[in-house]
């Protein structure tokens, strides 16, 4: 690797294991004010432009928490990158938590109703797909049966949720901490759902997945 | 009580039957990252190191927000200017 003599005077190298015995309790001021720096950096590039307010305050606070972070998960640091880059990984990930946190606070979870037009599923048009004019009354049917399933076949919390990411935008940890639950276990829940769903779509119209998806995105 | 759109309803159309058998759950595609960055970094084929990561990068844009985050935060550090 060539390194420009600016970084070669600016930034200490040290290795991973360096950077883990500087920080493990006492923690050296030195390190730690190197890896303020770092994240501080990563930080205001990271937010600039993004119209979040004033840049610098913000990435000052969040490299704060990011800091008293990676000193608490030291030992949750597994080598598969370098220490930094794990480092910033966690202080954009809380960044960008707050930010979404801010931004969706004052937007409401909806409670979703079906549409009232009726709704019969064809699948005989289903298996001729390639006849124009039948091609599109099934594509409406389709859908039609879609949303049919959604009230069917979902619990309430995997539809409010499905639908205020897909409809309204949410990001899908703002909705987990709605929900009060982890973002793992919401993407599970969710995960759940739209396999159920395609499951049920294949059943109904006898074709796959793959079938299904060509025929609803040809033109 | 708000209607579906059949916007969202085509959006989601297609999710469904893009599902695969197997996904990763944000918290753990996030651990990824880092390594993700650096793979692809250095030109490697992260796709198909990490195609569980790339998959679900490509389907929640919140941790496709972040990962973009990371990389220009990794780029800044790299930059030969300090400031
Ligand atoms: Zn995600």
């Amino acid at each position: 690797m060539i390194l420009c003599p600016v970084d070669q005077h600016t930034i200490k190298s040290r290795t991973n294991q360096d950077w883990l015995q500087a920080l493990r309790k006492p923690a050296s001021p030195e390190a730690l004010e190197e890896l303020r720096a770092i994240l501080m950096r990563g930080l205001r590039a990271a937010l600039a432009g993004r119209g979040n307010g004033d840049v610098d305050a913000l990435a000052e606070d969040f490299a704060q928490e990011a800091l008293l972070k990676i000193l608490a998960s030291l030992e949750t640091f597994r080598g598969e990158s370098q220490f930094t880059t794990w480092a910033q990984r966690i202080a954009i990930h809380i960044a960008f938590s707050e930010l979404r946190r801010r931004r969706w606070k004052d937007v409401p979870l909806q409670a979703f109703t079906q549409s009232q037009d009726g709704n019969e599923l064809t699948p005989a048009l289903l298996t001729s797909p390639n006849s124009s004019p039948e091609a599109q009354v099934t594509r409406r049917d389709l859908l039609r049966n879609v949303e049919d399933l959604i009230f069917e076949e979902l619990t309430e919390k995997q539809r409010t949720a499905l639908l205020a990411i897909v409809q309204d935008g949410f990001p899908l940890p703002v909705v987990a901490e709605r929900m009060q639950i982890n973002p793992n276990a919401l993407y599970k829940l969710l995960h759940d759902a739209r396999q159920k769903l395609k499951q049920r779509l294949e059943q109904k119209t006898g074709l796959s997945g793959r079938e299904l998806l060509a025929f609803f995105e040809e033109e | 009580m708000t209607e579906i759109q059949s916007d969202s309803l085509r959006k989601l159309l297609h999710r469904i039957l893009t599902t695969r058998p197997e996904e990763l759950g944000c918290e753990t595609c996030c651990e990824e990252l880092g390594l993700l960055a650096e793979l692809e970094s250095r030109g490697e084929d992260a796709a198909s190191l990490l195609p569980l990561v790339r998959l679900h990068l490509e389907n929640c844009q919140s941790c496709n927000e972040e990962y973009s985050a990371l990389l220009t935060a990794l780029k800044e550090a790299q930059s030969t200017n300090p400031l």
